[in-house]
């Protein structure tokens, strides 16, 4: 049974082989025509290419460390300690104080520069009552 | 300075294929770098093969455009093919490629008449004719045969043709056709079987049987 539909296998295999169909001989100018319509190679498209590929990574790496020598490795400083966290707050407020005081100061400067007649009459206004 | 290489390398190669004998993998590699006259030899080497394959999937109408558009896919693929030693392997694939493209193409209308229309208003006529013209000659048997193994393959579905051409008609080994086909093998084998049982029913119908 398997040999029988070995060997029609064959004769179906042989017989196609044997038969199959011819293609029409070619067109005579086809191969020239072929050749003709390569295009050509372009090398310089590829190095374009190649060059791009390795230019754009390599920019973007030296931007990089050029703005991380510049500009430092900034970690953010936590305050660890009470006594860290204690003294800033200290310092900024003493700041904000500070600052509070020269406007202060400078408004007593402003009232120190009035001239001095009117509290010395006041003063002996009050001494006179 | 590379490019310089590559195009002396080239010339070079367009005058030494016209006298010396060149293996394929030379010849493949002369074409990476842009060799013409050694393309015109690849072509020379493979063209029967890439024309009977391709004629046997898409007929006659338009051959040489589909073989040309084999060729010229190929010129312009070959600096990605990277082992050359499955370029036989690579064509037989863009030759697919190119007859699959066709037969959308007719599937979409983009042709007035599908191929088996053609084949069978104006090729029938044709052969009617070279039948009648060739009444006296010995081979006639021969040239009916012929047309039923034409008519057979147009009966298949056109995966079963593929694998039925490329196994049977072109001797590739199944592994081959896989990779042709991109399918695995067991696949290629039952499509075999089916195509196989398919075209001898047409045959039987036809009054041959084996």
């Amino acid at each position: 049974m398997n040999n029988s539909h070995n060997d029609n296998q064959d004769n179906l295999i042989s017989f196609l082989q044997r038969n199959q169909p011819i293609p029409p001989s070619a067109y005579p100018d086809l191969e020239q025509k072929i050749i003709d319509s390569l295009e050509p190679r372009s090398f310089r498209h590829r190095k374009y290419c190649k060059t791009l590929t390795w230019t754009i990574p390599s920019a973007i790496a030296t931007g990089f460390l050029f703005t991380t020598v510049s500009m430092g490795v900034r970690t953010p400083r936590i305050a660890i300690e009470p006594k860290d966290l204690e003294n800033f707050l200290v310092n900024n407020w003493q700041d904000t104080f500070n600052t509070h005081s020269t406007t202060f100061v400078e408004d007593s400067e402003a009232d120190w520069l009035l001239p001095a007649v009117s509290e010395s009459k006041q003063t002996v206004s009050v001494s006179s009552k | 300075m590379s490019e310089m290489l590559a195009s002396e390398q080239a010339s070079k190669a367009d005058t030494e294929s016209e006298t010396g004998v060149q293996t394929e993998q030379e010849l493949i590699l002369l074409c990476q770098q842009g060799a013409r006259a050694s393309f015109r030899l690849l072509y020379q080497r493979y063209q029967q093969r890439v024309r009977s394959t391709l004629y046997q999937l898409c007929g006659k109408s338009l051959l040489d455009d589909l073989v040309q558009e084999v060729f010229l896919r190929a010129w312009k693929g070959l600096p990605k093919l990277k082992t050359t030693k499955y370029f036989s392997t690579w064509l037989y694939r863009i030759s697919w490629n190119v007859a699959t493209d066709q037969r959308r193409k007719l599937a979409r209308g983009k042709e007035k008449a599908s191929f088996n229309e053609k084949y069978s208003d104006k090729e029938r006529l044709n052969y009617d004719k070279d039948l009648f013209n060739a009444q006296d000659a010995p081979d006639l048997m021969h040239l009916h045969y012929q047309d039923l193994v034409q008519r057979g393959l147009n009966n298949l579905s056109f995966d079963h043709r593929c694998v039925l051409v490329l196994h049977d008609l072109e001797d590739l080994p199944q592994k081959q056709v896989a990779q042709i086909l991109d399918i695995p093998v067991g696949t290629v084998k039952s499509r075999l079987f089916h195509a196989r049982n398919s075209f001898k029913k047409f045959l039987e119908q036809q009054g041959i049987s084996f």
